[in-house]
């Protein structure tokens, strides 16, 4: 009796360490995105090997679309709302996305090239008008002020 | 008319009533005082019609385009059909709230004027109850779906709408909701009933049977909601995938992976007794998590594609969903003492063991999803940087824990419940393993080397091998004691045991969206191009023509840009069909939407998207080659017949648990013969 708990505890424990294992291995390998603003990533205190993901207002009149290279490029810049001057020039090897032209704001996630523009690979826009009307702008630091509004934050 | 005051006045005095209601049932359990717990009953009852009063009305707003009304305002326009005006119910904060309500309203009048389980309804009505009227109170105090745009009645007159979000104005969009709602709100019987059984000390596994019902149905409806949301994100999103595990995606698979460990654990207690404080645990995490999905849903504390967009209802969605969970630990750990195990384990390789292991991998899953999905706050709040995971730490984690799942899923049904012998072990994996050889070895011969596509179509033939191995071997049993034909012994055989095939059927169901996952992630292909009219491309098997860029009209004010593409066999060279990826104009929107330009195939889809265009009609397109998704769909529709049949009601008995007990005890020993 002893002996088969024994080995029911064994498989348990197998099972629980593989979890940890793989969330650990996940957690190691995939690309952990460190959430930055415009002006930070301007002022250049990047590490061109690390995956990031910025977000920004997007300026639709400045943004391009080459579909004849070979992958197309769609190109545009972004900025942070209390310094519209301070620009990041985006790179993204996709189509634009539906939406894009009405977008309040983006969040792209990527690596930094050599020449400072920002390459990424993950493009999500933020439409204001999607569900509610209410304003959805602030999504960094959200849980901040989220916090903040419980008493738990300053 | 004062419709709108009418509505808002019918959820205020619903309020009143639920609270009238709680505080009636627990007086009427202190002093058993029957015609107080009629009175509480009554409040229900009454509840449920008001809430069916306001959703009505809202409807009836919605219907006939009353834009005077704030929700109507935001969510339909004038040339909206009718069909998406009643779906609008759902499609915005408040309207989806009060569906919410209506369904667990009339959820919890079922509960209450239910004749199972006499003793434990009054308990279980009344924390249903403390559920209705918190959603009373957000949609009286914080989000009300009668608000005018301006002031009280008769308020502003307005002509027309702002519209509903094009990318709602999809069939999948229109189930989805309701689906996910009816799962939801479904797992809050079993939730009260398992929290009735702790207060009242009730150690046996009555409160299972009672709801052993409520948790398949939640549990069918939860499956449907992701499976439509999947399709949904397929069909409208253009991305060419269909889970992208975003938050929200994941805050409904949650509940859905612990559901199913509790559909799978409550069986071993209902048998062997065994597991009662894992199975109220499973249960309040279950509900608990679906209160979770809401909150992340309504907060907008995370980015989501699906996001509706508001703090203040989140903060009241999180202090309730915090004090559900006390109430659910407090009682547990009070009352777990009373929850004596019956048995324990007596074998290692019993069918007891793998339930329980199936149980782990399924709830480690959730709780890496779930680290995950939260990781961006807990970094916020732990170190101050926001890091978020994506896709690959989802897909590293669940792929290995998921193919776990599916050996186990394959093994069950071949080990005896108590004790396997390693002999009759032998004799019962011996087919399935030779042919799940031979299945990998064909497909490796074929040219597929891609270690997770072998692994995964290898599992699948495994499973489907044991399943069919067991209902062929059940049925030659039959026909050797009753000497029926094949047909009819395996007939027999399927509608005797209803719960046990229906639970096969899911299980195959299951192995086909298997088969899809793997098909459509390990050999799928994409392009991005931008060619000239009557230029050719490649891609897979596939040569594709650009033949015409044209617009048309599709009624309702909508305008589609749409361009055609010939789609030809690469091989043959001939002509397979036209495929016509669109962009559809909505006015009340300035930015066109994308409606793809689908071909399936049993063996994969053509997923054509239309980009961009320029004025001389070269256009960009977006092609991907997703194999087996069409697997995915049939699955999920063999899941909803095996869910069905396994729910079919016993014809004569109620199935009770004596008539089950002896049924299984015989049905174990027919296993034994076997």
């Amino acid at each position: 009796m002893r002996q088969k708990n024994l080995k029911v505890t064994a498989g348990i424990l197998i099972i629980v360490a593989a979890v940890f294992y793989l969330i650990v291995a996940g957690f190691s390998t995939a690309n952990a995105a460190y959430y930055l603003k415009v002006g930070e990533a301007i002022n250049g205190s990047v590490d061109p090997g690390k995956y990031y993901r910025i977000e920004g207002k997007i300026d639709v009149t400045t943004a391009t679309f080459d579909g004849k290279s070979n992958p197309v490029v769609l190109k545009f810049q972004i900025y942070d709302e209390n310094s519209p001057d301070k620009r990041l020039t985006v790179i993204y090897n996709d189509v634009k996305p539906d939406n894009f032209q009405e977008a309040t704001g983006a969040v792209v996630e990527g690596k930094f090239n050599q020449d400072g523009t920002f390459h990424v690979d993950n493009l999500n826009l933020k439409c204001p008008s999607k569900y509610e009307q209410a304003d959805q702008a602030q999504q960094e630091g959200a849980v901040t002020k989220f916090l903040r509004s419980l008493g738990l934050k300053r | 008319m004062l419709m709108a005051e009418v509505g808002y006045f019918s959820i205020v005095l619903a309020l009143v009533l639920s609270l009238y209601g709680i505080i009636a049932f627990l007086m009427a359990i202190r002093t058993k005082n029957q015609a107080l717990l009629g009175s509480a009953k009554g409040a229900i009852l009454a509840v449920a019609f008001l809430s069916t009063v306001a959703s009505l009305i809202l409807i009836f707003f919605l219907m006939s385009g009353d834009y005077s009304i704030k929700y109507v305002y935001e969510y339909t326009s004038r040339d909206l059909p009718g069909f998406y005006r009643f779906s609008a119910w759902w499609a915005g904060n408040s309207g989806s709230l009060l569906l919410w309500l209506f369904l667990l309203s009339w959820y919890t009048v079922v509960v209450a004027y239910s004749r199972k389980g006499k003793l434990m309804a009054p308990y279980a009505s009344g924390i249903l109850l403390f559920n209705s009227a918190f959603f009373l109170f957000v949609l009286a105090f914080l989000t009300n779906p009668f608000e005018r745009v301006s002031g009280w009645y008769p308020g502003a007159i307005v002509s027309a709408g702002a519209g509903m979000n094009p990318m709602l104005q999809n069939p999948g969009m229109v189930f989805h909701p309701v689906t996910t709602y009816l799962g939801y709100v479904g797992f809050a019987i079993p939730f009260a009933y398992g929290m009735t059984a702790l207060i009242t000390k009730n150690a046996g596994d009555e409160w299972i049977r009672i709801t052993r019902r409520w948790t398949i149905v939640a549990w069918l409806f939860l499956s449907l909601g992701n499976l439509f949301g999947a399709q949904w994100a397929y069909m409208e999103l253009g991305w060419g995938g269909y889970w992208g595990w975003d938050p929200v995606e994941n805050a409904s698979l949650l509940p859905w992976l612990t559901g199913t460990a509790f559909l799978h654990s409550v069986m071993i207690q209902e048998r062997k007794d065994m597991l009662k404080v894992w199975n109220v645990v499973l249960v309040t995490i279950t509900y608990v998590l679906t209160l979770f999905g809401t909150f992340l849903v309504r907060s907008g504390i995370l980015t989501s594609v699906h996001a509706f967009g508001s703090n203040e209802l989140g903060r009241y969605f999180l202090v309730f969903t915090v004090f559900m969970l006390a109430v659910g630990i407090i009682l547990i750990v009070t009352r777990s003492a009373f929850l004596t195990q019956g048995r324990s384990f007596e074998a290692f390789l019993s069918k007891e063991s793998s339930f329980l292991l199936n149980n782990l991998v399924l709830v480690g899953l959730a709780f890496a999803v779930f680290l995950g999905t939260i990781f961006p706050i807990i970094s916020e709040a732990v170190q101050g940087v926001k890091v978020s995971v994506g896709a690959p730490f989802f897909n590293i984690v669940s792929a290995p824990l998921g193919l776990a799942l599916f050996i186990l899923m394959g093994i069950c049904p071949l080990i005896a419940w108590r004790k396997a012998t390693s002999k009759s072990l032998l004799d019962n994996f011996l087919v399935p393993i030779v042919l799940t050889a031979v299945a990998i070895l064909d497909i490796f011969l074929l040219g597929i080397r891609k270690p997770y596509a072998l692994a995964g179509y290898g599992i699948a033939v495994f499973c489907i091998s044991t399943i069919l191995r067991e209902i062929i071997q059940g049925t030659w049993v039959r026909q050797r004691i009753t000497g029926e034909s094949f047909l009819k012994a395996l007939f027999i055989l399927l509608i005797r045991n209803r719960r046990r095939h229906g639970g096969y059927i899911i299980h195959l169901g299951m192995v086909l969206m298997l088969i899809a996952i793997t098909g459509s992630h390990t050999y799928n292909l994409d392009l991005t191009k931008t060619v000239k009219i009557g230029e050719t491309f490649e891609i897979g098997s596939y040569i594709l023509n650009y033949s015409h860029l044209s617009q048309r009209d599709l009624g309702n004010s909508r305008q589609a840009v749409y361009a055609s593409l010939s789609v030809y066999d690469r091989h043959s060279g001939r002509l397979l069909g036209v495929v016509e990826p669109q962009k559809v104009f909505y006015p009340t929107s300035d930015q066109p939407s994308t409606e793809v330009g689908l071909r399936t195939t049993l063996k994969e889809d053509l997923y054509t998207v239309l980009a961009d265009w320029q004025k001389d009609g070269s256009a960009t397109f977006k092609i991907f080659v997703n194999p087996l998704v069409a697997w995915l769909w049939i699955g999920g529709y063999v899941l909803i017949f095996g869910t069905i049949f396994a729910l079919w009601p016993v014809r004569g008995s109620q199935s009770g648990a004596h008539y089950l007990r002896r049924q299984d005890v015989i049905e174990d020993e027919v296993e034994g013969v076997v």
